[in-house]
């Protein structure tokens, strides 16, 4: 017997027959009131469950379809928080978190020029007049340094609140640049003493002496690379870190959230279908065009978030791999390069330690562009020939066999890495175009290099080496930092404009969302209604 | 009645959706890295004195082995849940790619395979100098000490007293190790180099006085020259800089900057005792030899 048909049922439970008996029902009023009693024993045991739900057609239907609008609801729900996510994601990782980190980066190019700065000074005033460069001008670089790292310090502090260790970090930092500055003042101070005729008089009759500066500028200098120095690039890895995470929880957020809404429009999916199929069998419809059309709808919107969900998810991580990545890996190539200048300048001033310098030179030229080599003259010459041969010039054959040896799958190292993204079709041209011409000037600073350390015999020639005219050392190495600036600029443009591409993409959903679930609504009433007309005024 | 006849399948489409999204999940997660584990297994050294020594079996002391248990306390690993194993120079690389690189990869390694500890290593801590080359291979977390490299002479010898001076000298170095190049190489001077199998063999022919110095990572020497003090003495004239990492697979980025969060804490100066961890580390195993120690966080490598 199928439940639900025939006219409603009146009160089983209990109480007298409501007809009185007539002779041709006398036998099925006993069946009947036989049937009452066992039904009524069987419920009081408890075997037959209580009728779930409403027992008439109208009601049923009008259940089902509150359930549809319920199931659209809560698609709608789930679609419109986890757009919210991935926007939000988007915006942590592209507008706030990204940007510090990056700036944060030039902490450590700005500490490494400040001392470069200093170390020059020293030598422009022990050289006397013939040395190339301005005392003021580099007093003023000193100083314009030192603003950028006050800058980079504060971007890099504001990214580490919240972490403990970052933070304390930080401000060990700020306390060992206070005392470098503190350091840094002697020396500039005491080494124009020591430039000037010094008057007799002071420091008992005689002026500081060059050993005196060198050894006070020693000091600053082990506190710059023994303390500041590891710090900063400490710090802005750990910038990098934080970008990194925030970026893996949204990515993680999103396929969550994919999941979600496929559940979701399953469910939706699956409450319409019910829907078609109840109203077929009682109203032998075919097929209910409307709620059809329901059908449709759920299934197109929720494709589309979750397309959506995966393109914004696509988009993070490509803008995290391929443009910040780079730029954060340029950023380091030249701050170490900062501080491989610096190097050459303590080369010549601190004779003692020249060999250390010189192996400090080589190891930071290496971690930039690396190529096999145990001296730098043995560097310079594999380097240059290896970049000579990627920007396909003519090269010299031995050399470059040895070198290819140890480089199988192309140039390593912080800039030397950042070729392999054309080999491997990963970069864009722009980019690639500048990262060549940085390797170009990069030549040109290891041949000005090799010049400056042939001329260290006499200390007048080789600062000029170091400081005048384009082809010195500081020469070509501005031209190398520029290149490297504007390759660090291209990325960082390319990153911002990739975030926002993937935000605009869910842009869109802002309105779709509601208006496809309003048309869901919508449907199924119009769906429903008639079926609900047509059977209420069939009463 | 409709209505019964659909509740099944409608449990069975929310069943199996409930299931996809567990697998999917389970799928997206990332190859595993060392913060998800319940325990940790640590290569270390079994021949170096100092740094990492093996005293018993499964037991080490030394430098190498305080620094790892440091790091591995700071990741959130009990003392039980942390092993060592002791895994020589040449088999550093393919320990730590076992795991997640492709056979071919492996082969290419060209290792002796009776080297190997027969166990899956998580980290290696055995004085594992950071070269751009192994970069392309492991991830390097730190360093977390950055040796320099000095020489070992004879207590007798009195003259040598920086690089140069070992002009026409005959130095000895272990096998696979580039010490010695450093000087003839790099620096131009004219030594005779003499290889054997071991340091320790080296330190050997230096107390017969059949070579003349042996030189390579102070902290290595150090540990060598404090068991016998009086025969030897630290030139004490570094010249490079060897910065020792913790290996780690390249996969695992998350836990290669949870490292670096741990030697950085390692190196902070505890203001009840005024000391680093690090620092005193160092004191424990190398006060005696008279090495002047790095006590400041060295500057990382960066995790790929």
């Amino acid at each position: 017997m199928s439940l639900g048909s025939g006219p409603p049922s009146g009160s089983l439970a209990g109480g007298p027959s409501e007809h009185t008996p007539q002779a041709s029902d006398l036998g099925s009023a006993k069946a009947d009131e036989a049937a009452r009693r066992a039904y009524r024993r069987e419920r009081q045991e408890g075997r037959i469950p209580a009728e779930v739900g409403p027992r008439s057609t109208p009601g049923r239907l009008r259940t089902l379809a509150v359930l549809c609008l319920g199931a659209a609801l809560c698609m709608l729900a789930v679609s419109w928080t986890y757009v919210g996510q991935a926007r939000d994601g988007l915006a942590v990782v592209g507008e706030e978190e990204g940007p510090r980190a990056l700036a944060s980066a030039d902490l450590y190019q700005a500490l490494a020029d400040m001392d470069t700065q200093v170390a020059a000074l020293v030598l422009v005033d022990g050289a006397g007049e013939d040395s190339g460069a301005d005392r003021e001008e580099l007093l003023a670089t000193y100083e314009d340094r030192r603003a950028d790292a006050n800058a980079a310090l504060l971007q890099a502090g504001q990214l580490a609140m919240g972490d403990e260790e970052a933070e304390r970090t930080v401000t060990e930092t700020l306390d060992d640049l206070g005392r470098y500055e503190q350091l840094a003042g002697e020396v500039v101070l005491l080494s124009g003493q020591n430039g000037d005729t010094a008057p007799q008089g002071t420091f008992g009759g005689e002026g500081p002496s060059e050993a005196d500066v060198v050894e006070l500028y020693r000091e600053a200098a082990e506190l710059m690379s023994d303390e500041l120095l590891p710090k900063a690039y400490n710090i802005t890895l750990e910038s990098g870190s934080v970008v990194r995470a925030a970026q893996e929880d949204s990515r993680a957020e999103l396929a969550r959230g994919q999941v979600l809404v496929v559940a979701t429009g399953i469910l939706l999916a699956a409450t319409l279908a019910l829907l078609q199929v109840y109203m077929r069998v009682k109203f032998r419809r075919r097929v209910s065009p409307p709620i059809a059309g329901a059908v449709l709808v759920a299934v197109l919107l929720a494709l589309g978030v979750v397309n959506s969900l995966g393109n914004a998810s696509q988009g993070l991580t490509e803008a995290k791999e391929r443009d910040f990545d780079s730029a954060m890996a340029v950023a380091q190539a030249r701050a170490i390069g900062a501080n491989a200048h610096g190097d050459q300048s303590r080369f010549l001033l601190d004779t003692e330690r020249a060999d250390t310098y010189e192996q400090l030179y080589l190891e930071q030229a290496q971690s930039v562009v690396f190529v096999p080599g145990g001296s730098i003259q043995g560097y310079a010459r594999t380097g240059e020939a290896v970049i000579a041969d990627h920007l396909g010039e003519q090269v010299d054959g031995d050399v470059l066999a040895e070198a290819e040896e140890a480089l199988e799958e192309g140039m390593l190292g912080l800039l030397g890495g950042e070729t392999r993204g054309e080999e491997d079709g990963n970069g864009d041209t722009g980019s690639q175009a500048g990262v060549d011409a940085a390797l170009a000037a990069y030549t040109e600073l290891l041949a000005a290099d090799a010049r400056m350390r042939e001329a260290a015999g006499s200390p007048q020639g080789a600062v000029r080496e170091l400081l005048r005219g384009e082809d010195s050392v500081a020469g070509t190495y501005a031209r190398y930092d520029e290149a490297m600036a504007e390759v660090a600029a291209m990325h960082r443009e390319s990153f911002h404009a990739n975030v926002e591409t993937a935000a605009a993409g869910l842009g869109p959903w802002n309105w779709l969302l509601p208006a496809g679930t309003a048309a869901i609504v919508a449907l199924v009433l119009a769906g429903v209604r008639p079926r609900l007309a047509e059977y209420t005024g069939n009463r | 009645m409709p209505t019964s006849r659909l509740i099944r399948p409608l449990l069975a489409v929310g069943t199996a959706t409930a299931a996809l999204a567990a697998g999917c999940s389970a799928l997206a997660a990332d190859a595993g890295s060392i913060l998800d584990q319940d325990t940790v297994t640590i290569g270390v050294k079994g021949d170096q004195p100092g740094l990492g020594l093996e005293v018993s079996d499964g037991r080490f002391e030394g430098f190498d082995v305080d620094v790892a248990e440091f790091i591995a306390a700071e990741l959130g690993f009990e003392p039980e849940d942390v092993e060592f194993v002791e895994v020589p120079s040449a088999v550093r690389e393919y320990v730590l790619m076992e795991r997640d690189a492709e056979p071919e990869e492996l082969e290419a390694l060209d290792v002796d395979e009776s080297l190997l500890p027969g166990v899956e290593v998580d980290m290696v801590v055995a004085t594992y100098s950071i070269t751009a080359a192994r970069r392309q291979l492991v991830n390097f977390a730190g360093p977390y000490y950055g040796a320099q490299q000095d020489i070992l002479v004879s207590a007798e010898d009195t003259e040598t007293e920086n690089v140069r001076d070992l002009e026409g000298a005959t130095l000895c170095q272990g096998a696979g190790s580039n010490s010695a190049n450093r000087i003839v190489e790099e620096r131009g001077v004219g030594a005779e180099i003499e290889e054997t199998d071991t340091y320790a063999e080296c330190l050997d022919r230096l107390a017969e006085g059949s070579i003349d110095a042996v030189s390579t990572d102070n902290l290595i020497l150090a540990g060598f020259a404090l068991e016998d003090p009086d025969a030897f003495r630290m030139v004490n004239a570094p010249f490079t800089a060897e910065r020792y990492g913790v290996g780690l697979r390249k996969s695992d980025v998350a836990g290669c900057e949870e490292v670096n969060r741990a030697i950085t804490a390692m190196y902070r100066v505890e203001e009840e005792e005024g000391t680093s961890p690090a620092e005193r580390m160092l004191e424990d195993w190398f006060a005696e030899t008279g090495l002047e120690l790095n006590t400041s966080v060295p500057q990382f490598e960066g995790c790929a």
